[in-house]
């Protein structure tokens, strides 16, 4: 394992691009078979801000940032919740009891309480799909293409050139959690 | 009131762990303070400290997601981790509490405390030895010192566990422990008090050192809790705009009568008032103090009346607080 | 015991004997070493693997990957359907596919929840109440498909074949469907087209001569919109198009009343008065031939009639549009001249939703010649001839020649309505004639992959149609509001789990199969028509055997196989060269009519005049309808995926008009037509115009065998009246007025 080969994966939306058709939701609904009712990502909505007829309106879609300084990692009491080489934050569900104290640390709200299996679960950036060299299944079918992931750590990446050539943000910077997760918009 | 992921349950626990470190804590003090009336006071305290906090943590691994799978918390320690760190302070905590507890049994059972004299003898009751008294003050006296440290842990470590998460801007305040631990010293020693009152209502002696102690100790408890409160409100208003906003639940918000009517005047402000008013002729060093069962009941319940409802609010409204801008989903 | 106190000394008085200390001491290292192994496994482990703990992976490998297309809506995207355990797992896109290129919508993503709706029909069923009581018998296809021809055929013999009414939406059975009415000898045939496009259609006919050209978003620099929410009416990949053009800068401007999710992506949003979209164009036509901002030599070698569509626009002044739309006049000079300097790189979206006023068709003919006398014909960023049905030659089943029909259409297509086609209708206009029975009665209706009860404006005028009539029978995948009412439901098998004639997509063909099993007994549309013709004793029209027959049949002249098909999912034949002609636009004359002859000979204004659309009373609204993304039509508010991110419509209204009525958000409203009354939850917003409320169409439904629609929301098809433009046929929704107050 020597550094070149390492991966970071990351996710850069262009909100500029986001038409909240919420097809990002769906598919994750049903690749990862997430409890109807719960979500492992989401469109946020900005506005209408203004008064009639200045008017402006902003999506702003997520989900787990897979943070690079992850509180939810640091709180968990089983050590359930672990990061792995490439960023990833994963849940192991063999050691999660379920007492949700991950669910109050992450401040994206990104992570649900699995009522069935009894313990909480979130996002995974479909690392199933990453590890067979395809795209997460919200990426591959955003239709407005705000969507996009890759590896961090290679320059060519096509994260790597939006986040050079972009203005980019992160949410809730001062919460210290480093997320993977960037905007540009 | 929103329905959140820790729920009454979690309130519960908070609440049932802090009456049993601060009855476990009050119970230390007094063996070190010695003299006949505080053993009452200490035997008081450590017949109650288990029980609570067993009830409690029951909750607790109920509330879990899997709670047949508890004891993943006992394969590794987390130190990141308040909850991991709590979950071995509360098995220490219990289990010494529970020995310590055992050594203190009323004199009509005190022919139990008994240990085998030989490895042969442990499967054969009838062959074990009571324990001299020496051993069992030195016993109380070594537990009283080991478990002290354990029951500030118990009593501190929920407010840690609580504030150290900076998505809860209401709870998240290096404040929340030290008011959460002089909370939990404070209805631990109403629930002694409680108690104390009511022995003291059927003895002859009405234990009335006892309970100087345990008033004099719970007013300067309350005392130190107003102390925690003012700056933890004052910080808030006067931080980031997710700390100050979060704060406005109980300063207008949905939370405001539950916190200024149930924490402020049930649990802090009335039982001053009583305790005072009963402690008035020492303090003014005029005579004894003004014992009575209706007044001790009373504030020994607001105590824990107003702690509970501490605990209420903090879990509810802490999940209803959130780093700001929230965008709408 | 005594009872002496405890000193803190007495703490350290303490002696300790060897086999006190050795125990203590064995005591300690036990306790430490059980004590450290909890640290000794997590401190250092470095786990790379996937995941750790319980088996909760998806899959990534399935046993198959089947391509097919969609059905969620008529955008038809190519979709890979993934399955394990017999089970279909997942749908992607299909990236071969020109309308997904490899994404789907969110409509299409749900399509499993389509698929596995527990609502689901599965066997065919009789009535055995009456209509709407929701008591149903379970029979066998033999019988049902008996009953239904026994009754076809009885109301043929007495009543006559016109007396049969045949309906469907859009859909790739549509020529089996067409193939069985014209063999049954009924000229009556609805489709929904009137509900949507017909003013685009036919407005593009008369000056294009083509149903709807292509348009290249690539190249274009700038975009008009009047209302085409491509947004939230998403058609995947001409909203991929659009929003990958905003991303490279080209300038779009959106007319709308309300503030769609479109016209926040667009540089300029106009609130246009509703009605008036017509003033706009006509102005901006005024401009660009007044200032001559248009392509002369385009004009001169493709076009007829400028002089005479000059004279026309000669008194729409961007002054008079202003005082008709609202919009002030140097905006629209400015609009029309940036529009002028970017062509020919630059087209006016001939939208598609142009059922909203009368005078929508004469909007639509004035876009169609802004389009040409800008010359962006076969440019970079213009329009383009779609080729449409016709890309790819496809091989027919033989058939004899359809009997002659006499007998007048009851939509009044072409007696009534000359400009219509005869696959396109008026489908309000037939309703009301079965309701009216005139020019002769209805008796029965046959309705396939439709939904006239809730997409019809005034739905109890549809209830009372359905009462006239002796049999009614629909072909469908759920109990939907019209099954609900029928006769007799026969269960179509849904798209994943059937063949369907080929569907041609530019130059391709794309193959519609199975991906699993049908569910229960249904069946594909192909196998219900043939069975049905055969009961009529018109099996010669349906010369194949099964579904896969029928496809072998449509890819003879191609030389491929069908395995080869349903492999690849399509397939592309070789192109023959370059052999375009001179394109050739079919009209009359040949060439683009901004004078339209043929309108001229059906004695309707050669050129786009001005008609003035009706306005609401001050205290009431103009009732808008437009989609959300998450929703097709009122065909999918059943989906628990779909509905969980939906689940009923609210009623938009303005922030001023609201407070002025006492209306809160969230509040429970009635919204009043002269056709009828809803409760509804209101949504206050600054996002519309005052006089305008706006509802999500397709909510409300009245079928108890959707469970999960049931109830949910209200119906505007309760609000909406009828208004028919005599030109086009099509509907005119938006000139529904409503009075909004507190429940």
């Amino acid at each position: 394992m020597t550094s070149e080969n390492k991966k970071r994966w990351g996710m850069v939306i262009e909100t500029r691009r986001c038409i909240d058709c919420k097809a990002c939701m769906v598919a994750c609904e049903i690749e990862n078979q997430v409890p109807l009712g719960k979500h492992r990502n989401w469109v946020g909505q900005i506005g209408p801000t203004g008064t009639f007829p200045t008017l402006g309106l902003r999506f702003e879609p997520g989900n787990c940032m897979h943070c690079e300084n992850p509180p939810c990692e640091r709180v968990c009491p089983t050590g359930a919740t672990y990061q792995r080489e490439d960023g990833i934050v994963l849940i192991d569900y063999d050691k999660c009891i379920g007492c949700r104290y991950c669910m109050q640390a992450c401040p994206y709200d990104a992570r649900y309480f699995d009522q069935a299996r009894g313990v909480v679960d979130k996002c995974t950036f479909c690392v199933h799909r990453l590890d067979a060299g395809q795209p997460p299944a919200c990426v591959e079918t955003c239709v407005g293409g705000a969507r996009h992931y890759g590896d961090l750590n290679d320059p060519n990446s096509e994260v790597s050139k939006l986040l050079a050539t972009n203005e980019h943000t992160v949410i809730y910077e001062e919460a210290g959690t480093e997320p993977k997760v960037f905007y540009i918009s | 009131m929103e329905t959140f992921e820790w729920g009454i349950l979690v309130v519960n626990y908070l609440f049932l762990a802090g009456v049993s470190a601060g009855a476990f804590a009050i119970s230390s003090f007094a063996t070190y303070i010695g003299g006949p009336h505080f053993r009452r006071v200490a035997r008081i305290g450590a017949l109650i400290a288990p029980w609570p906090v067993a009830v409690g943590v029951g909750l607790l691994v109920l509330d879990l997601g899997r709670p047949l799978a508890f004891w993943h918390l006992f394969l590794t320690v987390q130190y990141t981790s308040p909850m991991s760190i709590g979950s071995w302070l509360l098995t220490g905590f219990i289990g010494l509490s529970l020995v310590y507890a055992a050594l203190w049994v009323p004199a009509p059972f005190d022919h139990l405390l008994r240990v085998p004299t030989r490895v042969q003898d442990v499967l054969h009751f009838t062959r074990w030895r009571l324990l001299a008294p020496q051993t069992i003050r030195r016993a109380r006296a070594i537990l009283a010192a080991l478990g002290f440290p354990l029951s500030l842990g118990v009593g501190i470590y929920t407010g840690i566990l609580l504030g150290a998460v900076p998505s809860r801007p209401f709870w998240n305040t290096p404040m929340l422990a030290q008011l959460f631990l002089f909370s939990a010293m404070s209805t631990g020693t109403a629930t002694v008090l409680l108690v104390t009152a009511l022995i003291g209502a059927r003895h002859a002696d009405g234990l009335e050192e006892e309970r100087r102690l345990l008033i004099s100790s719970d007013v300067v408890l309350i005392v130190l809790e107003i102390f925690m409160l003012i700056p933890f409100l004052l910080h808030h208003a006067l931080s980031t705009w997710s700390s100050a906003s979060s704060i406005e639940l109980i300063l207008g918000g949905e939370y405001t009568l539950w916190f200024w009517i149930g924490v402020i005047l049930l649990g802090i402000l009335l039982p001053l008032a009583i305790e005072a008013y009963e402690l008035f002729p020492v303090i003014l060093k005029e005579g004894a103090a003004r014992y009575s069962l209706a007044l001790s009941a009373a504030s020994g319940v607001l105590v824990l009346v107003g702690g509970f409802i501490l605990r209420l609010v903090f879990v509810y409204a802490g999940q209803a607080s959130h780093f700001l801008p929230v965008v709408a989903r | 015991m005594s009872e002496q106190g405890i000193k803190i000394g007495d703490v350290f008085d303490w002696e300790l004997s060897r086999r006190e200390f050795l125990g203590m001491g064995a005591v300690a290292l036990g306790g430490l070493a059980l004590s450290s192994l909890p640290f000794a496994p997590r401190l250092f482990s470095h786990d790379t693997s996937p995941a750790r703990g319980n088996a909760h992976v998806p899959p990534v490998h399935f046993d198959r990957e089947v391509y097919t297309l969609c059905e969620q809506c008529v955008w038809r995207c190519g979709v890979r359907a993934k399955i394990k355990d017999g089970k279909v797992y997942k749908l992607d896109g299909n990236p071969y596919h020109p309308h997904s290129n490899g994404m789907l919508c969110p409509r299409g993503q749900a399509g499993v929840a389509t698929l596995y709706d527990p609502d689901r029909l599965r066997f065919p069923m009789v009535r055995a109440g009456d209509r709407g009581s929701g008591l149903w018998r379970r029979v066998s296809w033999d019988e049902a498909l008996d009953y239904t021809a026994q009754k076809m055929q009885a109301i043929k013999q007495q009543f006559g074949a016109e007396s049969m009414v045949f309906s469907s939406t859009h859909n790739l059975a549509q020529t089996q469907f067409e193939n069985l009415l014209r063999a049954f000898g009924s000229p009556n045939y609805g489709t929904q087209r009137s509900q949507c496009f017909n003013a685009m259609i036919i407005a593009n006919l008369m000056t294009f001569g083509m149903q709807e050209p292509g348009r290249d978003y690539s190249a274009a620099k700038y975009i008009i919109y009047a209302g085409r929410n491509l947004a939230e009416a998403i058609s995947n990949s001409e909203t991929q198009d659009l929003v990958a053009a905003i991303a490279r800068g080209t300038k779009v401007v959106v007319l709308d009343p309300r503030f769609t999710k479109t016209a926040s992506k667009a540089a300029e949003w106009l609130p246009i008065r509703p009605g008036t979209d017509l003033a706009f164009f006509l102005a901006m036509l005024h401009v660009l031939v007044t200032e001559e901002l248009y392509d002369k030599e385009f004009v001169a070698q493709y076009t007829v009639g400028f002089d005479e569509m000059a004279q026309a626009v000669k008194p729409y002044t961007p002054e008079w549009a202003a005082s008709k739309t609202e919009i002030p006049a140097a905006t629209i000079r400015r609009i029309a001249r940036e529009f002028a300097l970017a062509a020919p790189h630059a087209f006016v979206h001939n939208n598609w939703r142009t059922s909203n006023f009368v005078n929508s068709f004469q909007a639509e003919r004035a876009i169609a010649i802004i389009n040409a006398i800008s010359g962006n014909w076969e440019q970079p960023g213009g329009l383009f001839p779609d080729a449409g049905e016709s890309g790819v030659p496809l091989g027919s089943i033989p058939q004899p020649p359809y009997p002659r029909v006499s007998a007048l259409r009851l939509d009044g297509v072409p007696w009534k309505y000359p400009l219509v086609p005869l696959d396109i209708g008026v489908f309000q206009e037939l309703r009301d004639a079965i309701l009216a029975e005139k020019p002769y009665p209805a008796r029965g209706w046959l309705i396939y992959r439709q939904n006239p009860i809730a997409s019809l404006p005034e739905r109890r005028k549809t209830l009372q149609a359905f009462s006239k009539l002796d049999f009614i029978v629909t072909i469908d995948t759920t109990m939907n509001d019209t099954a609900w009412f029928s006769d007799v439901v026969l269960p179509e098998a849904s798209y994943l789990e059937r063949y369907d004639p080929l569907s041609v997509v530019g130059d391709a063909v794309f193959i519609r199969q199975p991906a699993v099993e049908p569910l229960g007994e249904s069946k594909s549309g192909l196998w219900i028509f043939k069975a049905l013709s055969t009961r009529l004793g018109l099996q010669d029209y349906f010369q194949y055997t099964d579904e896969e027959d029928y496809l072998r049949q449509q890819i003879k002249p191609l030389g491929i196989t069908l395995d080869e098909l349903k492999t690849k999912g399509y397939y592309r034949p070789p192109s023959a060269g370059e052999t375009k002609t001179g394109f050739k636009f079919d009209t009359p004359s040949g060439k683009i009519e901004l004078a339209s002859s043929s309108l001229a000979k059906n004695n309707f204004p050669t050129a786009p005049v001005w008609q003035e659309p009706p306005a609401p009373p001050a205290d009431q609204f103009y009732l808008l309808t437009g989609k959300v993304a998450y929703h097709t039509q009122c065909s999918t508010q059943n989906n628990k995926l779909l509905h969980e991110l939906f689940p009923r419509n609210t009623v938009w209204i303005h922030t001023q008009a609201a407070a002025a009525r006492g209306i809160r958000d969230g509040d429970e409203v009635f919204v009043e037509s002269a056709a009828g009354k809803v409760k509804i939850k209101a949504t206050v917003t600054e996002g519309i115009r005052p006089d305008c409320v706006y509802m999500t169409p397709g909510f409300g439904h009245l079928s108890k065998g959707t469970r999960v629609s049931y109830g949910e929301g209200a119906s505007d098809s309760d609000l909406h009246l009828t208004y028919t433009d005599p030109a086009s046929g099509g509907q005119a929704l938006s000139q529904t007025f409503v009075k909004v107050y507190k429940a």
